[in-house]
């Protein structure tokens, strides 16, 4: 059955395919402006700004600049240690919580479901959660990045969705073996799950690559700085200006062009992960929405 | 299974199973490993979150870290009345509000407006792609999203900034030390961050909407605006209601870490809000934790008391609500 279009209709369309367009400039384009000024000639691009198209001029001076520069590595390092290590710690206790709090049968469960979700809803407060954590003498410590945040209740709540959703006969198969809860948790719930699992997994390490106020709040020596920490101190404490090195002429210039070129180190893992990941992260909202 | 002790007929008078009641110890034989396993949550959970709790207490006393929380003396409600009584008090709760309302009269429609438009797409493919691309902002750090925005609102090179010049005739000046773009700096970066990704939930739920309606709409004869508004806004619109209740009840909630590296003191008149009051008073200019607690508290009390509200009315008027 082919519809003819009344010329209404065939407007509003025009109209909508012209504003889905216009969406995916808007957000494309400034990455794609700091990544031609990053490999731009920095004095060349200093004469020609605006909107640009094409590099200007060809130069990978300041991709130098930024390899050198060891304070960022550093921070890149750190933050790989923070998305590891906290990511572990995160699924660790959210599987086990999730796993716990969706079997049947155990007493106290719905007391402790309260006790987390309340928490949703109160918190102390950043000055009672600093003092918890200098009284554990966490403070400019790797421990402050990866324990304050260990369970986030709604990725919980989500896993503990996606647990229950696995059918019983598939734990009593196991339990009439003789298996006991942990042998359930390992060889069917997880097994079973797994999509969710990555899905809050994904979630955990996202938030723990791009985090930076915990940072400021609990650290304070470069050694243990993260990467956000660094490319703030660059990007908008005006750092960049010490990085290019000596207080010349070139460096003057050469400071714009470091500062896309840190911006495109600090992006280019999301921006080359994203495209594989991303559909995960829809599952997850998804999930999320229909018993969030 | 808990089941009674003595002999449980089946529905037709036969017995069925002959149990008796389980003991403590069987069921700790069976469940002792799920409590196991909620130890190092339930510990997570009382030192990161409970002890905080019963540390506010702060904020009734004078609190010196030699001292700790114990020890240090009580001083009533001085730290609400400075507060109250303070010429901060109204400008970041101004602020706050208004940050927050700008938030919701454009960043709340525009993520509905996609996903409806998105939905009209008929080509598989860009929709697809459109979709991916809008939400890939979401994932980029606050700091480096924060850092472009310096750059593109850079008084000698920035695009925006010549973007307002040559189109909106508007003088190059550092924007982001002007009080009055302040607000609207932080909402736009916003939207342009978070569209795509608050569209998701949307677009989830649109794929619900049957698709019969529509079929049953054309032969009726309704034209396209005519569908996106009576089927799919309405097939929406329960979603639509508790993500706005979600919202109110966080009119008082701003995130502090797009604040605190937008802001500077030059802006501290428009962008200072309450997260970023209690930090500074926290931890930066003249700390005084005590202080800075009872604000974060007032602060807390006012958000619940916001949610519990926006549900309420929600309940009443619609019969939706989060419990």
């Amino acid at each position: 059955m082919v519809q003819r279009k009344s010329p209404g209709d065939a407007a509003i369309h025009g109209f909508i395919i012209a504003s889905m367009i216009f969406v995916v400039v808007v957000t494309l384009y400034p990455f794609y402006y700091v990544a031609i000024s990053s490999i731009s000639d920095a004095f060349e691009l200093s004469r020609r700004r605006g909107f640009l198209l094409l590099p200007q001029g060809l130069s990978l001076a300041a991709y130098r600049e930024v390899f050198r520069y060891q304070l960022l590595w550093r921070a890149y390092g750190n933050t790989v240690i923070y998305v590891v290590g906290g990511t572990a710690i995160n699924m660790t206790l959210t599987m086990f919580a999730a796993f716990a709090l969706s079997r049947r049968g155990l007493k106290g469960a719905s007391i402790i479901m309260r006790v987390m979700v309340f928490t949703m809803f109160f918190r102390g407060g950043i000055v009672p959660l600093y003092i918890v954590v200098a009284n554990l003498e966490l403070v400019n410590t790797r421990w402050a990045m990866m324990l304050p945040r260990a369970v986030n209740v709604y990725n919980f709540i989500i896993l503990r969705t996606a647990f229950q959703a696995v059918p019983t006969e598939m734990e009593e198969a196991v339990t009439i073996d003789g298996g006991n809860f942990w042998h359930v948790f390992r060889h069917v719930v997880v097994p079973l799950a797994k999509p969710s699992i990555m899905v809050i997994g994904l979630f955990y390490a996202v938030e723990h690559w791009n985090v930076f106020f915990h940072a400021l709040l609990f650290l304070r020596s470069t050694r243990v700085y993260p990467l956000q920490m660094v490319l703030r101190n660059i990007l908008i404490h005006h750092g960049g200006d010490q990085l290019a090195g000596d207080d010349t002429f070139a460096s003057q210039y050469l400071a714009q062009t470091v500062k896309y070129a840190v911006i495109m180190v600090a992006t280019i893992p999301i921006m080359m992960i994203y495209p594989f990941i991303q559909r995960y992260f829809v599952k997850g909202v998804m999930i999320g929405s229909l018993k969030g | 299974m808990y089941v009674k002790p003595g002999i449980l007929k089946g529905n037709d008078g036969t017995p069925l199973l002959l149990q008796r009641k389980p003991t403590l110890r069987s069921y700790l034989a069976k469940y002792w490993i799920l409590y196991a396993l909620l130890v190092p949550v339930i510990a997570y959970f009382v030192i990161f979150h409970y002890i905080p709790m019963y540390g506010v207490i702060i904020a009734w006393k004078r609190y010196s870290p030699s001292l700790g929380i114990i020890d240090s003396p009580w001083v009533g409600w001085r730290h609400f009345e400075s507060f109250f009584g303070s010429i901060y008090f109204w400008r970041i709760l101004r602020n706050t509000l208004l940050i927050n309302f700008y938030s919701l009269v454009f960043g709340f429609p525009i993520p509905i407006i996609f996903a409806l438009m998105l939905n009209e797409l008929r080509n598989v493919a860009f929709k697809r792609t459109v979709q991916t691309i809008s939400y890939l902002p979401h994932f980029i750090s606050t700091v480096v999203v924060v850092g472009m925005v310096f750059d593109f609102l850079n008084p000698n090179h920035g695009i925006i900034t010549m973007l307002l010049s040559s189109v909106f005739g508007l003088q190059p000046r550092v924007w982001l030390n002007q009080p009055g773009a302040f607000r609207t700096i932080y909402v736009a970066s916003e939207i342009w961050q978070r569209m795509g990704w608050s569209a998701i939930i949307y677009i989830a739920a649109l794929s619900s909407i049957d698709p019969e309606l529509y079929e049953a709409a054309t032969i009726d004869g309704a034209g396209t605006l005519r569908k996106m508004w009576s089927i799919t806004l309405v097939g929406i619109l329960p979603t639509i209601v508790i993500m706005f209740i979600l919202r109110i009840g966080q009119l008082l909630n701003i995130g502090v870490e797009k604040v605190i590296l937008l802001y500077n003191p030059l802006t501290y008149e428009t962008g200072d809000v309450i997260s970023s009051f209690v930090y500074r008073r926290g931890f930066q200019e003249r700390p005084n934790q005590s202080f800075a607690t009872a604000v974060d508290l007032f602060n807390q009390g006012i958000n619940l008391m916001f949610l519990v509200g926006a549900n309420f009315m929600s309940r009443r008027l619609t019969e939706t609500s989060l419990w």
